[in-house]
């Protein structure tokens, strides 16, 4: 997600819902979650002061009050009902339109859900190939979501109003693409490959500007990275997995600074994945083996373990991606237990 | 995990930027930590925690003998499927939504695109799955974890890739999967043990493996795959489930081109449905569900070249009806193989010919209490045939496949494939049979029914003398008076439907009596009440 971008439209938004006063914006603006932040368990316990809510969790369209279109009816009355199950997701996105994109390895594809006019649609790749390896989201300012696909060495963009991923034309050899960040105004790409241990940079058009990163343990090498974020200052940070550390670049990839420790531990990394920064600056950073989000300062201190495996809101199971939208809405793409988990930052501006 | 062999240098599982050489005496740590963090011995507490109230530390991956809820992986696969998810290394392993022992039993679970992990392999699933080994007798390399599961561990280790994909033991001949898997007639399978091999034309028969060797050494992976696999049912390699059999049936590694006659106008429509088929379907389908695929006549798992040369032929392991329209769980008579679709279900076609009896169940038709049949389920009634060929005789049976199978059958001398796969005549009849009114006579119009009844005896009148004027002077088709299956004794009575007269109503009308019927008198003897080519039968005698 993007940075300046994004802080831009979301700018620009509320000072369109304060000219035309508030009545209309919050509701239609992800109904469905908006509406239910209020209910549910808050982290860290009490006494402590509450820094995370629970929004909600959704594994289909049913949960999000998804209707079924004519077509769809259509298809139940001969084959039965049927609702769209998330089988396996592993990145989320909001597009700058408000909808919904979902990486799913279980589906092959990616779940499109339009909250707004209630519609949803499975995206595949063109003429309806399978994407086997959909790992990595990213989204832009006039509505395309980008989506990496691992096994099919590509990044592939769904353009706004399409319902098929088309191929991007990438002017480098991709190893394994996985993580995928993107600065809107600029257009740039900083996709992560995995296999050759660095995160190149693409011009809109593709052209390949830069890459950064090599096989290592210093400063600004990589031993298997796999997710990167934008903040909203323009930092990029990267989960260097297995070297069981967080780094962050400034936006022309010159290192800036890193954090992090092998460990089964809280603070400490097993086996980051997913990374997103929230309006506060704040580091949420997913660990599959740990089966937690974990939060950390700007500069790496530790500040709270969310979650321990299992079912219950605020538990996970091997969760992978993590996106963090307009007003704090944080959602966590919990893999195996095949659905999204909804929270809300709602600490307040101190540390 | 408690092997004993730690041979992970310069292996991909070997994720160490400094390689192990050169750290001697430290046991390689740094090999280990990818998927054993180190213990945290400080027990660290975030600046938002202000009461410290609880423990932090988390070992997931020592957690082993809790029960995961259905459809989780659990135990030490989680470990594996942290770095297997398509980022650190590819996944495709597991994406499962069911879990494979619940309570709606092991063979409707979705195994999705990967074989099953993190369940328990206990008396109970052998209750649900009897071709499994017992789990007490699992002492090979193959082994459950401390809690009794199954897990990535049970086929994999992570620290020995001597024998390629980390696997456990040589899984050439797929031995480590038949270490579980105890199919019924598997030893003597052809899918076991042939020794054919691909002569490289086509398409590569085995897309999914590296082996180039005869079949035999590819065992259960020429057909299924443990992970991404096309079908998830079933773990097999591709999703249509005739595409399975045909990478091989096409005349480029068996030596039957099974594909070529599933491309001739008539055919067992195997490519007209997917994913419909089930193991243990009931045996009458509802119409909806009414299906043909290959595993429908063959049990692939106990398939061999003997059941193909035995006569009448029978396939091991399937299932089919009796004369009686009871479920046989294993056919002992090709015909109750063919009864199970073409009698009793629901949902079939009618026959070709409109009839005076219209029927399509040919279990009915074939009734050895009916008053004429042809031989099939047992001797005709019909002590008189003086056209039957020998060593016909009166006290002979046919098969279905007699006259239902390919034109190439090796029977009457063709190339094969033997058996009712396709045919380039319709009805899939193994020689042409026309139905056509005013088809003028030739040895090749009625080709099927000479291949038993012999044209110069039927052309010189013995069995009914005005067999010439019909057939051959008026060009009127067997099948306007003859029923070829037979004549059930629910419809037909011996003296009107003796000698499988039930007339083709599309030629033969009622006369002006109205009267549309056949009488028997006795041998050779009989008469006719009809309108046919518009000649008037007023029972018209011989």
């Amino acid at each position: 997600m993007t940075v300046a971008g994004q802080f831009s439209s979301y700018a620009m938004r509320s000072v369109l819902c304060f000219v035309v006063m508030l009545v209309a914006c919050v509701p239609v603006l992800h109904g469905p979650i908006d509406q239910k932040e209020t209910a549910g368990p808050v982290w860290p316990a009490s006494p402590s002061r509450p820094r995370l809510a629970f929004v909600m969790s959704f594994s289909g369209t049913e949960d999000l009050g998804i209707r079924k279109n004519f077509l769809q009816q259509l298809r139940e009355l001969i084959g039965g009902p049927r609702q769209v199950r998330l089988v396996r997701p592993v990145a989320i996105v909001e597009s700058s339109d408000n909808k919904l994109f979902i990486a799913d390895p279980g589906v092959r594809g990616v779940h499109r859900f339009d909250l707004e006019r209630g519609r949803y649609q499975l995206i595949q790749g063109e003429n309806g190939q399978p994407l086997p390896s959909p790992v990595a989201l990213a989204a832009g300012l006039s509505g395309e979501v980008y989506v990496t696909d691992s096994r099919l060495a590509a990044v592939y963009v769904i353009e706004p109003g399409k319902n098929e991923a088309v191929r991007v034309p990438l002017e480098a050899l991709l190893a394994r693409p996985t993580g995928l960040a993107l600065d809107g105004p600029s257009g740039r790409l900083y996709l992560v490959d995995t296999g050759s241990h660095e995160v190149k940079i693409f011009a809109r058009d593709g052209a390949l500007l830069k890459r950064f990163g090599r096989r290592g343990t210093g400063p600004g090498e990589f031993n298997y990275p796999t997710m990167i974020w934008m903040s909203n200052g323009g930092e990029i940070l990267v989960s260097d997995s297995m070297n069981f550390r967080t780094q962050v670049f400034d936006s022309a990839g010159n290192f800036l600074r890193k954090f992090g420790e092998a460990g089964d531990g809280a603070g400490h990394q097993a086996q980051a994945k997913g990374i997103a920064t929230d309006s506060n600056g704040h580091v949420y950073i997913v660990d599959s083996m740990m089966h937690a989000v974990q939060i950390f300062d700007p500069s790496g201190t530790f500040l709270f373990k969310l979650g321990f495996r299992g079912e219950a809101p605020g538990q996970f199971w091997l969760p992978a991606g993590i996106f963090i939208g307009e007003r704090d809405r944080i959602y966590v793409a919990d893999s195996y237990n095949g659905r999204i988990q909804v929270f809300r930052y709602v600490g307040g501006n101190s540390p | 995990m408690a092997q004993q062999t730690f041979n992970l240098e310069d292996s991909r599982h070997d994720l160490a930027v400094v390689l192990s050489t050169g750290y001697e005496g430290e046991v390689n740590d740094a090999q280990c930590i990818f998927c054993h963090p180190p213990r945290s011995h400080t027990l660290r507490i975030g600046l938002w925690n202000e009461a410290q109230a609880e423990n932090l530390f988390d070992y997931p991956y020592d957690r082993q003998t809790e029960e995961a809820p259905p459809g989780k992986p659990d135990g030490s696969s989680l470990v594996c499927l942290g770095c297997h998810d398509g980022t650190i290394a590819l996944g495709d392993v597991l994406s499962r939504t069911q879990s494979i022992s619940n309570g709606s039993g092991i063979k409707h679970s979705d195994l999705s695109d990967g074989h099953p992990i993190s369940f328990l392999y206990d008396a109970n699933l052998l209750d649900k799955n009897d071709e499994l080994e017992d789990p007490k007798k699992l002492t090979q390399q193959a082994r459950l974890d401390t809690a009794n599961k199954v897990q990535c561990t049970s086929c994999h280790d992570p620290h020995d890739d001597t024998n390629g994909n980390f696997l456990v033991m040589d899984n050439s001949a797929t031995t480590l999967c038949v270490t579980c898997h105890k199919k019924a007639g598997w030893d003597t399978s052809s899918h076991n043990i042939s020794s054919a091999v691909w002569n490289r034309r086509g398409l590569d028969p085995w897309p999914f493996s590296d082996l180039r060797g005869p079949v035999a050494e590819h065992g259960c992976s020429n057909c299924h795959t443990p992970h991404t696999a096309g079908n998830g049912k079933y773990l097999l390699n591709y999703n249509i489930e005739e595409d399975n059999c045909m990478a091989c049936h096409n005349g480029n590694v068996a030596a039957s081109d099974i594909n070529a006659d599933f491309n001739k106008i008539s055919h067992h429509p195997v490519e007209q449905t997917a994913g419909i088929h089930e193991t243990d379907e009931a045996i009458f389908l509802n119409a909806a569900d009414r299906h043909v695929e290959c595993i429908d006549c063959h049990e692939p798992h106990s398939a061999n070249a003997v059941e193909a040369n035995r006569a009448p032929v029978t396939l091991n392991n399937v299932r089919g009806v009796d004369v009686n329209g009871g479920e046989k769980t294993e056919i002992s008579m090709e015909f109750e193989l063919c009864f199970r679709c073409h009698g009793d279900s629901p949902g079939k076609d009618a026959m070709p010919t409109p009839r005076l009896h219209d029927q399509n169940n040919v279990r009915l038709q074939f009734d050895n209490g009916n008053p004429s049949f042809h031989p099939v389920v047992g001797p005709g009634n019909n002590s008189n045939v003086p056209s039957l060929i020998a060593p016909l005789s009166e006290n002979s049976t046919i098969a279905c496949s007699d006259c239902h199978s390919s034109d190439a059958d090796s029977s009457l001398g063709g190339k094969g494939p033997d058996g009712p796969h396709g045919s380039i005549y319709r009805s899939l009849l193994i020689r042409a049979y026309q139905t056509q009114d005013r088809t003028p006579e030739s040895p090749s119009a009625y080709a099927l029914c000479y291949l038993c009844h012999d044209r110069n005896s039927i052309l010189g009148d013995e069995s009914f003398e005005q067999h010439r004027l019909h057939i051959s002077d008026n060009s009127t088709p067997c099948s306007v008076c003859h029923d070829p299956h037979g004549i059930s004794s629910v419809q037909g009575n011996t003296i009107n439907n003796a000698h499988l007269i039930n007339f083709d109503t599309s030629v033969v009308f009622p006369n002006n009596g109205g009267d549309l019927e056949f009488e028997d008198r006795g041998s050779v003897s009989g008469s006719c009440s009809l309108t046919c080519h518009n000649f008037e039968h007023d029972g018209l005698s011989y």
